[in-house]
This record gives structure tokens, C-alpha cells and sequence, in this order.
């Protein structure tokens, strides 16, 4: 009998503990869950887009440019701290070039929209494939977006825009 | 033991470890330092208080192991629907904020947290056997 009520005792002291820590837990999820969707929401609002795409040729070298709109429509202020556009001509890798602002990043306040020209010099290897490539171009554009609190994220961005040649 | 007590309990710890997973999952979004820095300390902790508390409920140890398994899977199972709460709610961009390793960092914890859950529980059942 004794014995019994110890552990009624002990039973309603357990679920007690229990109730507290499951309260606690719904606090801090809840705190979490809170930041969670302000950073999604500001994530959300970010937009990254190709505009245009010219190939200029100087002195039988090719330059591509690639024309960046990048719109920050969050309530945060963001900055990009490197870029890496990547050019494909008929599916097939052309080439690349990185961007490292991490010494003077871009910045994007909030309500923001700014626009990036990437300039990408075709080595001489390539110039026969840009030369003789018809106008299936494709450009991948990654980078990575400093947000507050949650560091750096990567952000891709592709586009097939049909090429204009330039001095030619 | 009776169901709706074994119920209850599992509710009550699922939603507990549904907290620890979170914030291991967002450690950058976690409100205390000591989450941010020691995410995976406190799940480890938790999972061992759960089995504890079990042991403390009942002395069968293997209602506890059993116990302390299921509250990991609901916590499981609740820190992802917290997890793909911007998906579902039509919050999503170019950018994700989670990445995978999240999520199969928070699937291996819980099949590793089990055992831990199980040490506990064996330690709650010899204090209760040692109280009693």
C-alpha cells in the first residue's frame, strides 16, 4: 500500500517533469520556427535573374557578357560575396570565371535592385567552339548570399538566352 | 503501465525531443547561445532524460527502450513538418535555407539517440528500484 502510493507519487512527479520540459521545448520551437520563416520569407524575396547575354570579339579573341539583375525585395539588408558564371555552348562546358568579392562585397539593401555585368574572356583553345557554336547557349550563374544570422548561402541561376554577337 | 499514460508520456517527450531536433536542425536560428553552440550536447542529454524518465514510470525496461524510441520518432516526425513549414506554406525561392545535411544529420542522430535513450532508461528503472 505504501509502496503503491511512492509510486503514484513518483508517477504524477514524472509526468510533471515531463510537462514542463515539453512546455519549454514548445517555446523554443516556437521561438525557431519564428526566425525559420523570417529568414525564408527574406530568402523568398530574394531574385536573381540573366537579362542578357552579348559575345563581342576584339582581335580574334571572344569576351561573353553576361547582363546579372540581382532584386532584394526582403525586409534584410544582403550583400554577395562571390559569383561564378558558367558559359555552355551545345550542352557542352565553355567556360568559367569567379567572382570574389568577399573583400568588398555587394551590397543589396532592402527594396533593392542592382545590375551586374560579368565579363568572361574565351581563352584561345576555345575560340574555334565559340566561333563555330550555333545559338544553343546556355549560362549557369552561381554565387553566394550573405544573410544576417544565417552566413553564407548559395543561390543558382540559369538561363538560355539567345546570343547576341557583337562586332562581328 | 496503462495505454493512455504510455500515450500521454509519448506525447509529452515527443514534443520535447521536436524541440532538440529543431534546433540542431537552425542552430544559427535558435534563440539561446547555448542551443546555437551545443545543439547536439543538449539532443544527447534529452534523449538520456527521456529514457530516464520512462525508466522512472515503469520498471520494465523494455517498455521504456520502446518508449523512448517512439518519442524520438515523433520528435522526428514533428521537427520535420516544422522543418518543411516554409514549403508548405508557400514560402519558397531560388534560395534554400536548409540544406539536406540537415535533415539527414537529424535522421542519423535519431537512430543513434535510441541506445542513449535506452542507457537512461536503465538508469531510471535502478533509481526507481533504489527508491522503492
Amino acid at each position: 500500500m505504501k509502496g503503491n502510493n511512492r509510486r503514484a507519487r513518483t508517477n504524477s512527479i514524472v509526468f510533471a517533469i515531463m510537462g514542463i520540459l515539453a512546455v519549454c521545448s514548445i517555446g523554443l520551437t516556437w521561438a525557431t520556427v519564428k526566425n525559420y520563416l523570417r529568414a525564408s520569407t527574406a530568402a523568398a524575396n530574394f531574385r536573381s535573374t540573366i537579362s542578357a547575354v552579348t559575345c563581342r570579339q576584339e582581335d580574334s579573341k571572344y569576351t561573353i557578357e553576361i547582363d546579372l539583375n540581382l532584386e532584394n525585395r526582403s525586409q534584410w539588408n544582403l550583400s554577395i560575396t562571390a559569383v561564378r558564371p558558367t558559359v555552355y555552348l551545345d550542352g557542352q562546358y565553355v567556360w568559367g570565371r569567379n567572382y570574389d568579392w568577399l573583400g568588398n562585397p555587394l551590397e543589396l539593401p532592402r527594396g533593392s535592385e542592382r545590375d551586374v555585368v560579368l565579363e568572361i574572356e574565351v581563352p584561345d583553345t576555345k575560340t574555334e567552339v565559340v566561333a563555330g557554336g550555333k545559338e544553343a547557349w546556355s549560362i549557369r550563374v552561381s554565387g553566394l548570399l550573405d544573410m544576417p544570422r544565417l552566413g553564407t548561402k548559395l543561390f543558382v541561376t540559369r538561363a538560355v538566352i539567345p546570343l547576341e554577337r557583337g562586332n562581328e | 503501465m496503462n495505454r493512455a499514460r504510455t500515450v500521454a508520456g509519448v506525447s509529452l517527450m515527443g514534443t520535447f525531443m521536436c524541440g532538440l531536433f529543431t534546433c540542431q536542425a537552425l542552430p544559427l536560428l535558435a534563440p539561446f547561445q547555448a542551443a546555437q553552440e551545443y545543439g547536439i550536447a543538449l539532443l544527447f542529454l534529452g534523449a538520456l532524460a527521456t529514457g530516464f524518465l520512462f525508466g522512472m514510470l515503469s520498471p520494465s525496461i523494455a517498455y521504456g527502450v520502446f518508449a523512448g524510441f517512439a518519442s524520438i520518432v515523433l520528435g522526428l516526425v514533428l521537427a520535420g513538418f516544422m522543418l518543411a513549414l516554409p514549403a508548405l506554406l508557400g514560402i519558397a525561392g531560388q534560395l534554400s535555407i536548409m540544406s539536406e545535411v540537415a535533415f539527414e544529420r537529424a535522421l542519423i542522430l535519431g537512430i543513434m539517440l535510441t541506445p542513449i535513450s535506452a542507457v537512461g532508461t536503465f538508469i531510471g528503472v535502478l533509481a526507481q528500484n533504489h527508491s522503492i
